[in-house]
């Protein structure tokens, strides 16, 4: 199975690349691991009261090509966006 | 008390001890292995000398948990040597060690002969179950940071500084996505806790790890020292 890697953008411009990488089917399967990854980061950061958050995931493949990013925007929820909007 | 690697087998009495070395046999621990899988009947008891066996529950959707491990303080297979047999998860050699092995009807055996080798076991087995309790809440209440360092500490415990153990590994263990562990693992080693490179922890300060631990590293230990010393503890 192909190999790629999540590297993960905070909103402080930070970066974390992903040394490690992950086997998937195929870079749909990895674009959905993603999106699960960065609900699941969000989510820590919410817990915790964090100072940072992540706000894309890079898909990189063996590589090291960029191959798809997903963003917080297309992760968050229209509900909580229109609430975080209305406030 | 004899001196032995495995804490359980330790704690024997000289002679209780003398009775069950010889059926004991020391064997080698591969990293990966699959000791025992749900259902299936076991072959034999471990006490590890060495390493780490971990107990995982897969979920049919995808995914799955760490429910436990056992290293050299522990036994794998003494409860299923009283009952069925049958071990109740997947039990994977998570870091490679030794272990002494005792075949299963053996150790049914001498469990049921010998009332302080018995009651050692099942003093285990209750402290085990006493620690998934502790898990379950942890997992429910506190944040993957704490739940991390709360793992480490134990595998440090167990294992030492230097820890075989790739992310994808880790996140299994405590039941997060991986690169919620990459994140998580990035600030433990900015804040001086361990160095990691591909499948190699490090850990720099198990003091600094322990302080950001949550607390059931304290009531875990604890459930230890109860099952053992109850006398002292009441």
């Amino acid at each position: 199975m192909p190999r790629y890697s999540l590297n993960i953008e905070y909103d402080d411009g930070s970066t974390l690349a992903d040394e490690d990488g992950a086997e998937f089917p195929d870079i749909n399967a990895a674009i959905v691991e993603a999106r699960k990854s960065l609900k699941a980061l969000v989510c820590d950061t919410i817990d915790t009261d964090g100072n940072r958050v992540a706000t894309h995931i890079h898909i990189g493949d063996g590589s090291g090509i960029k191959r798809g990013v997903v963003s917080i925007g297309t992760v968050t929820p229209e509900c909580v966006k229109a609430a975080l909007k209305a406030e | 008390m004899p001196q032995h690697p495995n804490a359980l087998l330790a704690r024997l009495a000289e002679r209780t001890f003398c009775s069950i070395e010889p059926h004991l046999k020391t064997i080698q621990l591969n990293k990966g292995e699959c000791v025992a899988e749900p259902g299936q009947k076991l072959g034999k008891g471990y006490f590890p000398h060495s390493g780490v066996l971990s107990f995982v529950v897969d979920l049919p959707g995808g995914g799955g948990a760490e429910t436990g491990v056992v290293g050299r303080d522990g036994v794998f297979g003494g409860i299923q040597a009283l009952d069925h047999g049958k071990s109740l998860n997947r039990v994977n050699v998570q870091i490679p060690g030794e272990s002494s092995v005792i075949p299963l009807p053996q150790l049914t055996k001498l469990l049921l002969e010998n009332d302080e080798f018995r009651k050692i076991v099942i003093s285990y087995e209750l402290y085990a179950f006493a620690r998934t309790q502790q898990h379950v809440a942890c997992n429910a209440h506190h944040s993957v940071h704490q739940r991390l360092c709360k793992w480490l500490v134990r595998m440090h415990d167990l294992a030492g500084d230097e820890l075989q153990l790739t992310q994808e590994f880790i996140a299994i263990m405590i039941g997060v996505r991986r690169t919620s562990v990459s994140d998580a693992a990035k600030a433990l080693h900015q804040e001086g806790m361990i160095d990691y490179s591909r499948g190699l922890i490090r850990v720099k300060s198990k003091a600094k790890l322990e302080e950001a631990a949550c607390e059931c590293v304290d009531h875990i230990r604890g459930h230890y020292r109860e099952a053992f010393q109850p006398d002292q503890e009441t």
